[in-house]
């Protein structure tokens, strides 16, 4: 299959600065929204490519995750103070830049030496075809593996009855510290405001 | 233009780069573990690019059938560190990596 060379280069450069986006912004709000629109662009290019069942299911792939990190992590109290409960990137960020140079340069360099070395056949099955004729057990594989994932997700990600009560105890207990904090600032703020006033008169 | 398998295989290799770089350099717990799904992206991208441009020759698209599957171990590992990290967070109250070095079970 001839693939559209302006749709390649089009997604290509989209799906770069999504990447780029995702592993620099520092925030979590717009790094995880990079990635997700990083993985959503994988599935076009999988569209655009011709390879229309890999697209569709990383395109199911990318929403799903999406949802369940927005779920999760903006609005669900208390998780959504992981993100900003420590700096976004590393003081040592200039070594995995370093090693991230390095596979890049042996990556370009190696497939554009090796660019005639590539064989090109003439024919393209369907992905469908292999799955449900020649591999049927890939499917089961693949269902067994999603569902382990989900039970593993949700057996370490649960919440028990006991860490509820200790969190609730814990927002009580900076909310009470707060009120403190608030009202002895207003003391404070209060006996600035009535000292000259009241001061001794001479 | 017509697109071969390399660009796919160096659109990969740049994705790969990028991905590994935000595995290493960051330092917040969630956005290491998105980086580390972008990393799982990355060769999907030369699975099925080689067999749309017919890499595979006239064989069957295993590489299709090989990229359904890191796309399915992609998103596999994304929930499983996503509990993970609840998990650490909740004991630890912290996002930091560095930091993480001091858990104990």
């Amino acid at each position: 299959m001839t693939v559209s060379g302006a749709g390649f280069y089009i997604v290509a450069a989209l799906l770069l600065a999504a990447t780029a986006a995702a592993v620099v912004l520092p925030r979590f709000r717009y790094s995880g929204g990079a990635a997700a629109a990083a993985l959503a662009l994988v599935g076009l290019l999988a569209i655009v490519s011709g390879a229309y069942a890999v697209g569709v299911v990383q395109l199911l792939v990318a929403g799903i995750l999406a949802a369940t990190f927005a779920l999760t992590l903006l609005r669900r109290e208390p998780y959504c103070r992981i993100a900003p409960s420590s700096p976004a990137t590393s003081r040592r960020w200039w070594i995995g830049a370093a090693v991230a140079g390095g596979f890049a340069l042996l990556f370009v360099v190696s497939f554009a030496l090796s660019a005639d070395g590539f064989h090109v056949g003439s024919t393209v099955a369907q992905l469908i075809t292999v799955l449900h004729y020649r591999a049927p057990y890939a499917m089961v594989i693949a269902t067994v593996l999603v569902v382990t994932a989900i039970s593993v997700a949700l057996l370490l990600g649960r919440t028990s009855e006991d860490e509820r009560e200790l969190d609730r105890t814990e927002e009580e207990r900076r909310q009470r510290e707060e009120r403190v904090r608030r009202r002895r600032e207003d003391r404070l703020a209060a006996r600035g405001r009535s000292a000259p006033a009241g001061g001794p008169q001479e | 233009m017509n697109v071969g398998p390399v660009h796919y295989a160096v659109l990969s290799g740049l994705v790969f780069a990028l991905a590994l770089y935000g595995v290493l350099a960051r330092r917040n717990a969630l956005q290491a573990l998105v980086a580390l799904a972008l990393l799982f992206s990355a060769p999907v991208i030369a699975l099925f690019g080689f067999v749309q441009t017919g890499g595979g020759g006239s064989g069957p698209p295993l590489g299709g059938a090989l990229a359904f599957f890191a796309i399915i171990a992609m998103a596999s590992e994304a929930v499983v560190g996503l509990g993970v990290v609840l998990l650490i967070w909740r004991r630890t109250g912290t996002g930091d990596i560095d930091e993480y070095v001091e858990v104990e079970g």
